[in-house]
C-alpha cells in the first residue's frame, strides 16, 4: 500500500482553513495600496485540500512508519529508548511553549530557573564544570566544541601550531566533519581488534601540532576505552585537549563521568541518552560541557543567577559568539528536565545498568552465530557481524531487512566502519526480557533461514508498504520536489 | 521505576545466563578510579502527579501571549496553529521514529520530507530544498559556507539590516573559515544600492540580504539581483518571517542563488526560541554541494513509488572530513509540522492569512502614527512588523507596558543601529485584534508622556 502525494488530492475550492469573515473578504485594493502589486506573487504552489483529507493523508503516512512506541528498535548508537508521554504534555504547557525569546527576562523566571537547574543536573551527571544548553544536535555541539578548542589555542598563542585533530577510525562521521569545518586537519588513529584506540599508534601521532582528540566512550564498538587515563595523560602532557562525543553516554549514567576521566569538552545527545524523541530526524538538543578554564570561550548567550533572579549573562570577550538564531531547543530541554526529575539518581543508575545488561544478554546469546569480532565485555551496545553468512550470499543488510518481516526494527548496519558486515545492536533499558528473548529467537531463526532459504532474506522485507527502493535510480533521475503547475 | 521493565528477578537470571557474577562485575571494565562511589546529587524522583504539579508551578511563573498581549516578533513569530498540526504530528509513528535509514519502514517520514521539500521549493520559487536545518541563522551560515566553497572565494557582503542575531551567527561561522564579512550600509531602512554597487568586486562570493529586513521593510530584489548577476556574484536571501511568502514575490522569482531562513511561522509555537525550523532552498547547480539530507522519489523492486534519502555521498557518515557539512540530525519533526500546516492552509488560505497580517499591521501603523513621542522613521512597504523610534529608552517603555499586561520586544536594537533613537520593532499578526492595538496605542501614549 502506498499513499498518494498530497498534491494529488488538490482541487480548486477545497480548504482546511478558516478565518473571520471580515479578513477572508479583505479588499485587494487595500492590499495593493500597502504592497505594490508588482511585488505580490501570482501563485504560491500549495495544494488545496479539505481537512478530512489532510487528516487521512498524514494518518496513512504515519501508519507506514515504525516508531519506538510500536516495538523493538535496537538501532546501535542511536539509543532508541522510550519517550515518556508526560514529557510531551509538560513541554506543551502554554506557560512554556508560548514564551517568546525576546521577552524581558522578568517575564519568564520559571523557564530560566528550569534551565539553570538543568545545567546543574547535567554538570553533576557529566562531571563538567559548566554546561551550555544551546547547540541544536550532536553535530552542532561538536562544532561548538571544536570552535572552543580552536579559540582556546588562538588565545594562548598556539592557533597556527595546533592544527591537527586526532580521530579514531571507529568514530562517528560527524567527528571528522565537525573538526574539518573549523579548519582542523584530521589524522586517524587506528583501533585494536577489540575496537579500542590503539594507544601505541596514538603515541606515534602525538606531537606539538596536535590540538586534541575526539573520543566516544564507550566507543562505537560498544567497548569502554580502558586506557582512557593513559590517553588523557599523554594528551594533556602534550598540551592537547580531549573532546567527548556523548552519543554513548547512556552506558555511564550514574556509573562514571567524562569530566572525571579528563575530558575537557563534551556534548550530550538529549535525544538519545535523555529520552527525548528523535522525531524522525530531529529536533535534538546537544548541550556542551567544559572545564573551568574553557568557560570564557562558551557560546553566547548564557543564563546566570543573580540576587535579583535569573538573567542573561553578559557576553565574554573570548566567547566564540552566537550559534543559534533565537534560543536553545527549549522544548527538548523541558522534556529532559522532566525525565531527570522522574528518574532520580537511583533511576539514572538503574537505567545504565539495565541498558548494559540488556546489550550483554543479547551479545552472549548471539555471539556464537553472529561472529563477535570484538571479544570484550560490551557496554550499552554490542557489535555483531554477519560476515560468516557471506558464503550463502547473505549480507548484514539482508539480515536487517528480514528482521523487519518479524515486526522489529533492524540494528545499525555497516557502522562502525572497522567491523565488516556489522550489526550494531543497542537494546536500551526500555526493553523487557521477553522482548530481548524474542529478538534472540528471531535472530537465530534468520540465521537458519540464511542457510536453508537465503532468497527469503534477499527479497526481504515482504510485508512493508514498499520493498527495497532503487537508490541508484533515485540519485540518477533526481526528483526531489514536485513543482506545482 | 515505571520506565524500566527489567525486574530484580530478571536481572539475577540474566546475569547468570551470561556468566556474570554481578552487575558490579559487568561494569568492572571501567577503571576503578572512575567508578562513582555514591549516587549522583540529583533531587529525589517525582511521581507523575508531583512532576505535573512541579511543572505547572514553573509554567505559572511565566508570562507570554497566553496571558498577556504580545507584540514581539523579529526572529520568532506568534501565529495561530490549527488543531490538525499538533494532532497529526504527535502520532507516535512519526515522533518516536529515528532518521529514516531503513526506507521500507520509514515511508511516512520520507514522503512527508519530500512533500516538505516540494512545498518549500514552490513557496521560495527555487529548484530544490533540503530536509531541514536547525534554524534560520545556521541555515544562512551554511549557505555562506556552501557558496564560498563553490566559488572558491572568501569575501561575503552582508546587509546591515540582517537581524543582529543572524549577523552574529554568520560572524561565528565566518571566524573559523577565514571568511571576510563586509557590511553593506542601509539607506532609509533598506539596502543602500549605491553602497552595494561600490562594494562588489571580483573577490566577492556572495551578497546576503534579509527580507523583510530587521526593520520589517521589504527589500527590492528587482534592483539588487541584476547588479550581482552582472558581476557574477551569488545572491542569498534570508527570510525569517516565512508567512510573508504567502503574498510577496519570492526571492527565487528574481533569480537568487539561495533562499534560506526560518519557517517556525508554519505551525510551531515560539518555544522560547526553539525548536523552530531552518530551511535551505537553492538552485540545481549547487545540488552536490548542499548541506544535510535530501529525499528523492524513486521506485521499489515492484515498481511502486518509494521515497529514499539520496545524494548521500555528500554527507558526514560517508564522506567524513570531506563532507559538505557536519549536519546529521536536523529538525524533521518541525518540517512535518510545517508540511501539515501548509497542506491545511493551502494555496488560498496562506495568501488570505498573509493579507490578514498585512491588514492588521497597517491598521497598527495608522493607529500608532500619531502617538506623541513615537516616530515611524521609514515609510516603505512592510509585511507585518515595523520599527518605531521612542521618546524614551525602549527598555523603560517595555517595562512600563509590562505592568499593563503588554509584552514588547527586549532586543536591544539601539546597540546595532545607533542612528535610530530608541528603536523598537513592533510585530502584528492575526493573533492581535484591533482592540488590542488600540490598547497598545493608549498604553504607549501614557508611557511616552
Amino acid at each position: 500500500m502506498t499513499e498518494a502525494m498530497i498534491y494529488e488530492y488538490s482541487k480548486k475550492g477545497k480548504r482546511a482553513w478558516s478565518m473571520p469573515q471580515k479578513y477572508e473578504n479583505i479588499n485587494e485594493n487595500d492590499i495593493n495600496q500597502w504592497i505594490p502589486k508588482e511585488w505580490q506573487r501570482d501563485k504560491i504552489g500549495l495544494p488545496e485540500v479539505s481537512e478530512p483529507e489532510v487528516v487521512r493523508h498524514f494518518t496513512k503516512l504515519a501508519s507506514m512508519n515504525y516508531g519506538i512506541d510500536i516495538g523493538f528498535y535496537p538501532l546501535g548508537s542511536c539509543t532508541m529508548k522510550y519517550n515518556p508521554k508526560i514529557n510531551e504534555v509538560v513541554a506543551s504547557m502554554d506557560g512554556l511553549k508560548r514564551l517568546h525569546p525576546l521577552q524581558d527576562v522578568e517575564t519568564f523566571q520559571g523557564a530560566l530557573q528550569m534551565m539553570y537547574e538543568l545545567k546543574q543536573f547535567l554538570s553533576e551527571i557529566t562531571g563538567m564544570d559548566t554546561i551550555h544548553l544551546y547547540p541544536a544536535a550532536g553535530a552542532h555541539g561538536e562544532l561548538a566544541g571544536m570552535m572552543i578548542a580552536k579559540k582556546y589555542f588562538e588565545d594562548i598563542g598556539q592557533g597556527k601550531q595546533r592544527k591537527v585533530m586526532l580521530i579514531p577510525d571507529s568514530a562517528h562521521g560527524t567527528n571528522p566533519a565537525s573538526a574539518a569545518m573549523v579548519g582542523f586537519e584530521i589524522v586517524e588513529v587506528k583501533s585494536t581488534p577489540c575496537g579500542q584506540v590503539d594507544v601505541d599508534h596514538l603515541k606515534t601521532l602525538i606531537n606539538e601540532e596536535v590540538a586534541g582528540i575526539m573520543l566516544t566512550n564507550p566507543n562505537t564498538a560498544g567497548v569502554f576505552e580502558t586506557d582512557i587515563k593513559e590517553m588523557a595523560d599523554l594528551l594533556h602532557q602534550n598540551g592537547s585537549i580531549l573532546y567527548y562525543d556523548g552519543a554513548n553516554m547512556n552506558a555511564l549514567l550514574g556509573q562514571a563521568r567524562p569530566g572525571d576521566m579528563g575530558f575537557d569538552i563534551i556534548h550530550l545527545n538529549l535525544h538519545k541518552t535523555f529520552s527525548t524523541p528523535h522525531g524522525g530526524g530531529g529536533p535534538g538538543s546537544a548541550p556542551i560541557g567544559v572545564k573551568k578554564y574553557l568557560e570564557p570561550f562558551l557560546p553566547y548567550p548564557d543564563i546566570e543567577k543573580t540576587d535579583n533572579g535569573y538573567s542573561w549573562k553578559e557576553k565574554h570577550e573570548k566567547s566564540i559568539g552566537r550559534i543559534r538564531l533565537a534560543g536553545p531547543n527549549f522544548a527538548v530541554l523541558v522534556k529532559t528536565y522532566a525525565w531527570i526529575l522522574t528518574m532520580g539518581a537511583e533511576g539514572l543508575k538503574k537505567a545504565s545498568e539495565d541498558a548494559v545488561l540488556n546489550a550483554n544478554y543479547i551479545r552472549e546469546h548471539l555471539k556464537e552465530i553472529y561472529k563477535d569480532s570484538v571479544a570484550c565485555i560490551c557496554m550499552h551496545e554490542c557489535v555483531l557481524s554477519a560476515s560468516s553468512f557471506e558464503k550463502y550470499g547473505v549480507k548484514a543488510k539482508d539480515i536487517s531487512k528480514r528482521i523487519i518481516d518479524y515486526g522489529m526494527h533492524p540494528p545499525t548496519n555497516y557502522f562502525p566502519l572497522i567491523i565488516p558486515e556489522s550489526l550494531m545492536i543497542e537494546p536500551t533499558e526500555s526493553e523487557s526480557r521477553q522482548t530481548l528473548d524474542s529478538f534472540i529467537e528471531v535472530m537465530k531463526k534468520i540465521a537458519e533461514e540464511a542457510k536453508t532459504n537465503p532468497e527469503l532474506l534477499l527479497n526481504a522485507p515482504h510485508h512493508t508498504p514498499v520493498g527495497r527502493p532503487d537508490e541508484v535510480k533515485a540519485a540518477k533521475d533526481l526528483d526531489v520536489a514536485y513543482i506545482a503547475e | 521505576m515505571r520506565y524500566l521493565p527489567i525486574t530484580e528477578n530478571d536481572k539475577k537470571e540474566m546475569l547468570k545466563s551470561i556468566n556474570m557474577a554481578s552487575m558490579e562485575a559487568m561494569f568492572s571494565v571501567i577503571p576503578e578510579e572512575y567508578r562513582l562511589k555514591s549516587l549522583l546529587d540529583i533531587p529525589l524522583p517525582l511521581s507523575e502527579m508531583e512532576l505535573m504539579q512541579h511543572m505547572e508551578a514553573i509554567a505559572s511563573q511565566n508570562s507570554s501571549d497566553h496571558n498577556k498581549k504580545s507584540f514581539i516578533g523579529e526572529i520568532t513569530f506568534r501565529h495561530f496553529i490549527p488543531s490538525i498540526v499538533g494532532s497529526l504530528s504527535s502520532l507516535p509513528q512519526f515522533y518516536t521514529a529515528y532518521t529514516p535509514y531503513q526506507p521500507e519502514v520509514s515511508q511516512g517520514t520520507l514522503q512527508t520530507i519530500y512533500e516538505f521539500q516540494s512545498m518549500m521549493t514552490n513557496l521560495t520559487d527555487m529548484d530544490l530544498t533540503n530536509a531541514s536545518m536547525y534554524d534560520g541563522a545556521t541555515s544562512a551560515a551554511e549557505a555562506m559556507l556552501m557558496i564560498c566553497t563553490y566559488k572558491r572565494k572568501n569575501k561575503v557582503l552582508i546587509s546591515d539590516l540582517i537581524h543582529p542575531h543572524v549577523k552574529e551567527v554568520l560572524q561565528t561561522y565566518a571566524n573559523m573559515n577565514n571568511i571576510q564579512l563586509q557590511t553593506i550600509s542601509s539607506d532609509e531602512g533598506s539596502v543602500s544600492i549605491a553602497a552595494l554597487e561600490n562594494s562588489v568586486d571580483k573577490d566577492t562570493a556572495l551578497f546576503l540580504v534579509q527580507s523583510p529586513n530587521v526593520f520589517g521593510v521589504i527589500e527590492d530584489f528587482s534592483i539588487m539581483a541584476p547588479i550581482l548577476r552582472e558581476k557574477q556574484i551569488a545572491c542569498g536571501a534570508i527570510i525569517l518571517e516565512s508567512l510573508s511568502l504567502g503574498i510577496l514575490r519570492p526571492p527565487g522569482h528574481y533569480g537568487v542563488d539561495v533562499t534560506v531562513g526560518e519557517a517556525q511561522s508554519f505551525g510551531m509555537s515560539p518555544n522560547l526560541g526553539g525548536p523552530g525550523l531552518g530551511f535551505f532552498s537553492t538552485r540545481k547547480e549547487y545540488i552536490r554541494k548542499i548541506p544535510g539530507r535530501i529525499v528523492g522519489k524513486t521506485t521499489d523492486d515492484k515498481n511502486r513509488t518509494a521515497y529514499v534519502m539520496t545524494l548521500r555521498a555528500r554527507e558526514q557518515d560517508i564522506r567524513r572530513e570531506k563532507a559538505t557539512s557536519n549536519i546529521c540530525t536536523n529538525h524533521a519533526l518541525c518540517a512535518l509540522m510545517a508540511t501539515i500546516y501548509l497542506a491545511g492552509m493551502g494555496e488560498v488560505g496562506l495568501r488570505k492569512l498573509a493579507q490578514w497580517n498585512v491588514a492588521v499591521s497597517h491598521y497598527a501603523y495608522d493607529t500608532l502614527n500619531d502617538v506623541p513621542g513615537l516616530k515611524i522613521p521609514f515609510r516603505k512597504p512592510f509585511f507585518n512588523e515595523f520599527v518605531v523610534e521612542l521618546g524614551q529608552p525602549a527598555e523603560n517603555v517595555a517595562k512600563k507596558l509590562e505592568s499593563k499586561g503588554i509584552l514588547l520586544s527586549g532586543s536591544n536594537l539601539s546597540k546595532s543601529y545607533p542612528y535610530l533613537k530608541n528603536p523598537m520593532v513592533l510585530s502584528f499578526t492575526e493573533l492581535n485584534h484591533k482592540e488590542e492595538i488600540d490598547e497598545l496605542r493608549d498604553a504607549l501614549k501614557e508611557a511616552l508622556q
